[in-house]
């Protein structure tokens, strides 16, 4: 009797789920796929909430601050007392030696009340009470020659437009010093807080993922479903010319089309995208050939459906699944290609916060400064890790015949 | 099967032509007059005229296309815009840089990837499955790039075992060799201080290099391995009272197909891919050759160069199908 019910139970369990719930429910059963997902979306809150997030304005320039550590690093932040005239020399040849460089750094703390009794909290931790510092700061005249650059309102955020109606309130070089700022993960070689820009480089990343996967994503889905519905000479024309653009190595033909669009960060994404599109082309075309083949579309097609009916409600419908993997695996590459175009120089250019031009700008510092490099290459393995957990949790998940 | 490879090696033919035609093309798209990149920026408009004049640069884009064809059947590359050397000349100092570096870093690849895949198949679930899956995870979300600072800044600045860069030590004189195939030609000759000095330096853009398909590899090899371990007739041989050792070595054999495919993929696109690693070690091949070329224009070197590169490609790509052969009797041709 018992089992009589159960059975009825799992019957009507079975019937109410739809496709979409049993592959969200096995993707959720999948622990590294959550993980992926926790990830991402922390990932895209960040970059979501990056003016909140970040501390500084990410190519703000904190004159006197080059090459900070972070303050929890390495085995040199010993307490040092040294002399002022040492510390003078070393903030200007910003960080030729992290030691001499850690030895102003703690040096200048003696001057941190001076400070904090100019300008308030200084501290510039939480976003919100920044702008407002920099401008006690500049009202106080300050003698801590913390400058601010007026020449990124390009680049920089609405929060921080305040920046750059400030008038240079710094000194001469020679006046530079630490300032008493806190910076999580330190600053780069230029003086620019390091965590800040990783946070806005989020942004840049997933635009990239977005922006590029969605022009691979739109030509590609288009191009297979032609080739795969129609088949014949189109097939043939559109697939043979995949094959050419997929005998190209993938990010040798980024660079060439980058080399003809010019350099920057829209022409590198139009670049990555248009190498993405073979790989869904192929993808999309495989899944029509073999679902056209099905039973309810050749029953679509007796009841007097045209090819757009066809194509748009029942082709393309069944042939998402193996689309979805290769959208989420293919921002992952997206964002991995752009960083190396970004390092190479050919795609976003240098001020601008993402991951792959920090790596490459952080080269010149690589020995005396090694958090510069060390923390962009984490966050794009974050990022795309994320992606490519949740892509094989996908894979899983949404093709239940695979067995685990 | 000889027919095959005949008929396959002449089937390269219309893919280099529509190849050359793709690359002519796309470099003829680059913006820059090579007029003046050649002889820079203060020159007079007649110098300019005259130069143009003198490389056909004025003629129809077929026309050109025409006389680069039958200039590259002779193997005439023409000669660098900036440098003035043959292209070709060039050519020979760098694909043997980026050969060995490849070939380096695929057995690399091969071996530790290969490895790892098959002892996390035998032992599924693991904790040496584990270990391994994530570091292939790891392997393959991680910029190449990066990863070549890291090894940089570990064995080379931290632990000061390893150079930085180049291939070989600044006071080896590479004229005392005679090809550019450091490492191959010292240990043949038995110049062991130049080998070892030409070893040290590839480590690690090799590991650098082979990181990737090392994970890819591994990924692949433990999948497909797992997949023809649930196959039934898998089944059958070990209910027929087969180890599973025995069983295993049958399943590694059928595995080796997919394996072998993402082998021949992976080491085709190495020698692309080696512009990045070749740019963080410095190492004087055909990736960061061909880079510097399209930074600077020097559209000679960029069409030579991703010529060569998609010739291998197309090469390597071959010699993978041809393998199924070896691998699978089924498969004929």
């Amino acid at each position: 009797m018992k089992s009589k019910e159960n059975q009825k139970e799992i019957v009507k369990k079975a019937n109410k789920s739809s496709l979409i719930e049993d592959a969200w429910k096995r993707l959720l059963r999948n622990r590294l796929a959550v993980l992926g997902m926790i990830m991402l979306a922390l990932l895209v809150l960040v970059a979501i909430f990056a003016p909140i997030i970040a501390p500084f304005d990410p190519v703000k320039i904190h004159f006197g601050d080059e090459g900070v550590p972070p303050t929890w690093w390495g085995p040199e932040e010993t307490e040092q007392s040294q002399p002022a005239a040492v510390e003078e020399e070393s903030t200007v040849q910003n960080n030729q030696q992290s030691t001499t460089d850690q030895g102003s750094w703690t040096s200048g703390e003696s001057e941190q009340e001076n400070k904090q009794a100019q300008s308030g909290s200084d501290s510039g931790w939480s976003s919100g009470s920044e702008p407002a510092t920099e401008e006690s700061q500049s009202s106080g005249g300050s003698s801590t020659g913390s400058w601010t650059s007026s020449s990124d309102s390009s680049t920089s955020d609405d929060a921080f437009k305040q920046d750059t109606t400030q008038g240079q309130t710094g000194k001469k070089a020679s006046d530079r010093q630490r300032s008493d700022n806190f910076y999580l993960l330190g600053t780069d070689q230029m003086g620019r807080d390091l965590f800040s820009r990783i946070v806005y480089g989020a942004r840049l990343s997933l635009m990239v993922g977005f922006v590029s996967v969605g022009i691979s994503l739109f030509v590609g889905t288009f191009l297979g479903l032609v080739s795969g519905f129609y088949g014949g000479k189109i097939d043939t024309l559109i697939m043979r010319f995949m094959d050419i653009l997929l005998s190209f190595p993938y990010i040798l033909l980024a660079i060439f089309i980058v080399a003809i669009l010019g350099r920057g960060l829209p022409n590198a994404m139009i670049a990555i995208g248009i190498v993405g599109i073979p790989r869904f082309a192929r993808v999309v075309r495989g899944q029509v050939l073999s679902v056209k083949e099905e039973e309810y579309v050749m029953a679509a097609k007796t009841m007097g459906a045209n090819n757009f009916w066809l194509i748009s409600r029942h082709i393309f419908v069944n042939s998402l699944s193996p689309l979805i993997v290769q959208t989420t695996m293919s921002f992952a590459t997206a964002i991995l290609n752009a960083a190396a175009l970004g390092f190479l120089g050919l795609g976003a250019q240098a001020p601008t916060p993402e991951w792959g031009v920090m790596l490459s700008d952080a080269r010149s510092a690589m020995l005396t400064a090694p958090w510069i490099i060390t923390f962009p290459g984490i966050a794009i393995i974050f990022s795309v890790l994320g992606f490519n957990l949740l892509g094989d949790g996908l894979r899983d998940s949404l093709d239940p015949r695979q067995k685990r | 099967m000889l027919r095959y490879i005949i008929k396959r090696l002449l089937y390269i033919i219309p893919v280099l032509l529509i190849m050359s035609f793709l690359i002519f093309g796309m470099v003829d798209l680059i913006p820059g007059d090579p007029a003046q990149i050649m002889l820079g920026q203060h020159v007079s408009e007649e110098a300019l005229e005259a130069a143009r004049e003198r490389m056909g640069l004025d003629d129809p884009f077929l026309v050109r296309y025409g006389r680069f064809l039958t200039d590259i059947v002779r193997l005439d590359f023409g000669e660098s815009l900036i440098s003035k050397r043959p292209v070709a000349t060039v050519l020979k100092e760098k694909l043997p840089a980026t050969i060995e570096l490849s070939t380096f870093a695929m057995i690399y690849a091969l071996l530790v990837g290969g490895l790892a895949g098959v002892i996390s198949a035998w032992k599924q679930n693991s904790i040496f499955d584990y270990i391994s899956i994530t570091i292939a995870l790891f392997g393959i979300s991680m910029p190449i790039y990066w990863l070549g600072f890291m090894l940089i800044l570990f064995f080379a600045v931290f632990l000061n075992i390893l150079p930085t860069a180049g291939r070989l030590a600044a006071e080896i004189d590479p004229a005392s060799l005679q090809t550019h195939f450091y490492l191959i030609e010292s240990l043949v000759t038995g110049k062991w201080e130049i080998f070892r000095s030409a070893a040290k330096h590839i480590i690690l853009p090799g590991i650098a290099l082979g990181t990737i398909p090392m994970a890819i590899i591994a990924r692949m090899t433990r999948s497909s391995l797992l997949d023809v371990l649930r196959q039934d007739y898998m089944r059958t041989a070990r209910a027929k009272g087969l180890k599973f050792r025995d069983v295993f070595v049958h399943a590694i054999k059928n595995a080796a197909i997919p394996i072998t495919t993402v082998f021949g993929m992976q080491f085709g696109r190495l020698m692309a891919g080696a512009v990045l690693t070749e740019t963080v070690f410095a190492w004087p091949g055909m990736g960061k050759w061909l880079l510097d070329g399209i930074l600077q224009r020097d559209f000679p070197v960029v069409i030579g160069a991703t010529l060569t590169v998609t010739f291998l490609f197309v090469l390597v790509n071959l010699v993978t199908d041809l393998t199924y052969s070896l691998l699978d009797p089924r498969i004929k041709y």
